[in-house]
This record gives C-alpha cells, structure tokens and sequence, in this order.
C-alpha cells in the first residue's frame, strides 16, 4: 500500500474516514481548493504519530466521542484513570461553556426539593431492591446547539437533589431537614466525593459552590431550624478548603446574613473576579452578596425592585453578574418585558444589557404562563427555564442574540408528564482534581442512603 | 517589507517570508538568532507542500493574538478598533478586562478561530502531516489548531474505524468488548423515563 496518492485540499471536510464532523460549505474559506500529488507517502501514517500527540487528539474530543474511543483498545480505556492524562485533558481540553439540566417533576416545582410523594417511591422501590435508575442529566452545548445525556447511575445515592455547580463539579445536597450533607460529583468519571456535614440545621438552605484545581469554597445559607416546624434566615456557613495554601476550614466559618432577608432556595452565582457569591432575596426583592474573603454579606437594591417578577442572580463569562426579571407595572401603559440588568463594577448599580424583543417575548408568554422561570449563566450565555416547561431559551451576552434551544430528543413529547428544567453552569471535565481535597475515606461507592 | 527569512524544504524549494512571518516557529526564531551569514534556514523534515500550508498559517497569525493559547489576554495593541491607542496601562489585566468589553476585539477573534477552524477542516492525512510540522518548528497556535482538526475529523468514527486508522490492535474479547458498548449504550439509545 505504499503506491503515490494524490492528497486533496478542500473546505469541505475529510472524504475517505467517514468523518462526520458537519463540515459546512464555506465560500469564505481561504484554503484553495488545489489538488496537490504527493509521492512515496505510507498511507498508514497515523500509526507512527507519537503516543503522546494521540493522547492530545484524545484529549481534544467531545465527551460522547471520548467514550466511544475508550472502547478501541485496553490503553485508551485505561487513560481516563492515568494521571498524566487528566493533566493533559485539563490543560488542553477545550473548557466547553454547556449547560447541565436535571428534571424536577412537576410535583416539586415551588421548591428544590422532591416531594414527599416521589421520595416515598424512591423508597419504596430500594427496599424491593429493583430502584429505578435517576434520570440522566441533560447537557446541552449552546455553541454547537446540541443534546447529550449523562447517566447517573450510582454516581448521585438517593436522597439528594441537584443544588449548585462549578466548573466540571456538580454539588448534590441531602433532602432531608436537619444538618445537611453536600456531596461533590464529577459526572464524567463518575466520582463523587462527601463533604463532612454541615453543623447547622437546615431545610432548605441556598448553595454557593466555586471549586479552583486545588480549592473548593461552598456556602450553605438560610432556612435555619430554630424548632422542628419553624425555620428562619439567620445564618450561613462557609467550607473552606485549599490545597496550596493548606487552609482547610470545614464549616467553621459562619457568618450572620442580614435581617429581613428571605432566600428563594436555590443557588447562588459566583464571581471569581469579586471573590463573592449572589443570591436572591424575596419579600422586597433584593441581591445579598457574600464576600468569601472577609465572611461578611451585604444587601443590594435591585432595580425597578417594586415591578419585578421572577426575578433570578447569574453570572456570565468574565465574572459579569446579571439580574433576569420580568417586569410589570401595574400601569397597562407600561408593556411587560423580560429584561437583563448587568452589576456595574461599584458592586451597588444596575444598567440595563438588554430586554426580551417582542417576538422572542410573545412566545416566551405563551410557555410560561406566568408560573415563573430561572436564569443561569456560563461563559457567554444566559440560559432561561420556565416552570413546567421543556423549551429552554439562549441569550449571547455579547452578541445580545436570543434565540431558543433546540428541543431536547430525551424528553417526552406532549402528552407526557411535563416537568420543570433546573439548569447549571457545567463544563464536561474529565478531571477535577480539587476533589482529591476530601478525605479519601469519603470515595465510596454510594449505597443505599438509610437517612 | 521587513526583514525577510528563507527558508529551504526538504525537496529543496526555497521560500522567503517576513521576519514576523516565520518567527511564529520558535525552531525557525532560535535558528535564525544564531549567526546565519546568508539567512538561510534548512529545514530538511518538512517538504514544500506541507511548509507553504504550514507558512500560510504562520501569515494569518502573524500580527493577530494567540487564541488558542491565551483567549482572553488579548493586548489592547491589537485591538483593530483602538488601533495602538491602547486605553490605559498594558498590564495583563487591563488587558483581559479590555477585550472582555471590547466588541472589536471579540470579533476579530471570533473571526480568526473560524478561519482556523476552517483550515483544518481538511484531509487527516494533511492534518497529520501539519501535526508533525508542526511539532518539528514548534509552532504553538497550529499544533493546538492540528490537535482540534484531527479530533473533529475523528469524532464521527465508530471504534472500529479508529481502530483502523492508529493501526491498533483490538485486544478487548467480545464479552469485554460488549460490556463496553453497553456501559456507553446511552451515548446512542433515546431516552426511556
């Protein structure tokens, strides 16, 4: 096989592999379109490229891709447990800017946390023994508008809800009241690591998480126990954890959040470039803000703070933190709008980024309903869910483009149960090494979670 | 015309190119600072075809920021908007900071990673033959550029086929094997609530 061959140079992707890379017909290319001969050249000439360059090809793939590959031979399964793999994968791997969705029946939508309805029959089937798996995760690349699913298997045990992200760690806390654990997962290599349990008791508290390579900061907030049937906002506590400086502060930091504050549990955004996280208050509105450096929080105004709706805290790409509201007068003269607000670098303005355009706003109506919709942020998108609702819609910061996200191939079509999408900042990351921070002992396999 | 290069492939044809050009190669930058009385630069593994690709690469890159390595610190010199009228201190900071506001600059960057995008968008076997050139001069931006072209071409392929293409042997049994697909069976099966 080591004939001439003529090697052609065109825009439109690879011939003779099958690859499938949706290659587009550009006419803007630069890259002639010449045929060029080449003599003397061994076909088979990905077999002498060096180990490490494939590992880097490896390391650059998709992570449906990454996953078929691992089933070409025994080295590269093994790869996503060698060291020096991960290492490249983490420096290479293109971070990926995607969206982890979980499905909350429609049961649950007002809260967090599962009813007691669904809880019952997950408890009911472990005791049979024959537990019906957790649904996957949803991921969605906004980039390439496309659809993946994560299995969760064993990775999540039962009695724990999805409840803040960072980077490629997702944070699943425990469901029930009293002192809450808080466990860190990486869904890729199906690792999951427990953090010791929070001193507190809380019901339904709001999560911060923000993990570095070597650091992991999570803040529990809110929904105090102060008896078995009343709760209270009154305090939060920080876990602290840093391997290069060899801090480790396992809740002992707790802080006291301000009065009148009522969180809406859920999750706090983080910006790295502030060192604080952001939350939303209801019952007036307003932006609590934690600074991690100095344990202390503070309150901001929102804008318009008498007219909003819904209102929910994101932050997007270079720690920009953004207000999504509807908002609505009470004066008809005032149309409604859905609008985003961008924190300005005093920490104490707003001004306006951009509001819903009118045909993106009508059919936005029509989903919603009223019932209410969240807003998450990653790199330069803005991702929106409505309660009850399957359709998912894409703001681009910068570009300032709505757009909604093709319809999700994994969920039921009509006519099923419609449940509500909660979404997290994800990027796939096969390594995350801050989790190593965790005690060792806290790799287990999960097991049944007796409660 | 700044000052000019020359560089002779392996088939020995002779390419002159601009200083910044060229330069893009640390090989070719470490060889030229060496005293090289007539400027001429052999480079003996890589041959005319693959050098001119290479070189066009080298001509796109030459006066933009490196994106692959470096995203977000664009200098606000290259800003085409500002034009070298840079806003404040060239800190590295101030730097980031500028092009995460400046819409010039996020374009002109959107821009070039789709020209990259583009030009890798080619036969493996040329993405291969840039792979190695561009390991060989040591060119950072087309290595990365190489890596991702080689990945997307591949990302469609079934196992089989890749084995074919690395030329690698199977060494899963069939029950190994079946494990395998059926531990990522997710990847192709829809989803059943």
């Amino acid at each position: 096989m080591e004939e001439a061959f003529t090697i052609s140079i065109t825009t439109a992707g690879a011939a003779g592999t099958g690859a499938g890379a949706g290659a587009s017909s550009s006419s803007s290319a630069s890259s002639s379109a010449s045929v060029i001969t080449v003599v003397n050249m061994d076909p088979r000439i990905w077999r002498h490229l060096p180990q490490g360059m494939v590992d880097r090809v490896l390391a650059f793939l998709p992570p449906d891709a990454f996953f078929r590959a691992r089933a070409v031979c025994k080295r590269w399964y093994s790869l996503v447990f060698s060291d020096s793999f991960l290492e490249l994968h983490l420096r290479l791997a293109p971070a990926l800017p995607c969206f982890v969705f979980f499905l909350l029946p429609s049961t649950t939508a007002s809260s967090s946390a599962p009813s007691d309805a669904s809880s019952a029959a997950i408890a009911a089937a472990s005791s049979s023994s024959s537990r019906p798996p957790p649904p996957p995760a949803l991921l969605l690349d906004p980039v390439a508008d496309s659809w993946h699913r994560i299995p969760l298997d064993a990775v999540i045990p039962p009695g724990f809800s999805p409840a803040a992200s960072s980077h490629g760690v997702l944070c699943f806390i425990s469901d029930d009241a009293g002192s809450k654990t808080l466990v860190l997962c990486n869904l890729l290599s199906k690792l999951a690591a427990h953090l010791p349990p929070s001193p507190t008791p809380r019901l339904f508290p709001t999560v911060g998480l923000a993990v570095g390579p070597s650091s992991i900061c999570t803040v529990l907030a809110g929904d105090d126990m102060i008896s078995p049937f009343a709760v209270k906002n009154l305090t939060a506590e920080c876990f602290h954890a840093d391997g290069v400086t060899g801090f480790y502060s396992p809740w002992a930091t707790g802080s006291a959040l301000p009065r009148l504050c009522s969180f809406e549990p859920g999750r706090m955004a983080y910006a790295a470039s502030a060192g604080r996280f952001y939350g939303m208050s209801c019952g007036p509105f307003g932006v609590l803000s934690y600074d991690v450096a100095s344990n202390a929080w503070e309150k901001i105004q929102p804008p318009m703070r008498r007219f909003l709706r819904s209102p929910s805290i994101a932050e997007c790409g270079g720690g920009r933190v953004v207000l999504v509201a509807a908002v609505e007068k009470s004066k008809l003269s005032v149309p409604r709008s859905v609008r985003v607000w961008s924190l300005q670098p005093c920490g104490r303005a707003w001004s306006e980024l951009d509001r819903m355009p009118h045909d993106v706003h009508s059919r936005f109506c029509d989903a919603e309903a009223g019932r209410g919709f969240e807003c998450v942020g990653h790199g330069d998108f803005l991702v929106i869910t409505m309660r009850a609702s399957h359709d998912v819609l894409l703001f681009h910061v910068r570009r300032k483009e709505w757009r909604w996200a093709p319809p999700c191939p994994f969920l039921r079509g009509p006519g099923g149960v419609i449940g509500t999408l909660r979404g997290f900042a994800y990027v796939p990351r096969l390594a995350t090494p801050c989790m190593a921070l965790l005690d060792s002992s806290s790799f287990m396999p999960p097991v049944g979670f007796d409660g | 015309m700044g000052k000019t290069i020359k560089l002779i492939s392996g088939d020995g044809e002779m390419f002159e190119v601009e200083e910044a050009v060229a330069f893009q190669s640390n090989i070719i930058k470490s060889l030229a600072d060496e005293d090289n009385a007539d400027d001429c630069i052999p480079l003996p593994r890589v041959d005319s075809q693959i050098l001119s690709k290479v070189l066009e690469f080298c001509r796109k890159h030459a006066n933009s920021p490196s994106v692959h390595t470096k995203f977000a610190a664009i200098p606000s010199e290259l800003c085409p908007k500002h034009d070298g009228s840079a806003a404040g201190a060239s800190s590295s900071e101030s730097s980031s900071a500028h092009s995460e506001t400046c819409r010039a600059c996020y374009d002109a960057v959107m821009k070039l990673v789709q020209w990259d995008l583009e030009f890798v968008k080619v036969d493996l076997d040329l993405i291969h033959h840039l792979l190695k050139a561009a390991n060989y001069l040591d060119i950072e931006d087309l290595m990365f550029m190489a890596v991702e072209g080689a990945a997307n071409a591949i990302r469609g392929n079934n196992p089989e086929e890749i084995r074919k293409l690395f030329d690698l042997e199977n060494d899963f049994t069939p029950e190994e094997e079946k494990e395998i697909l059926k531990e990522y069976s997710w990847l192709d099966d829809p989803f059943e609530p």
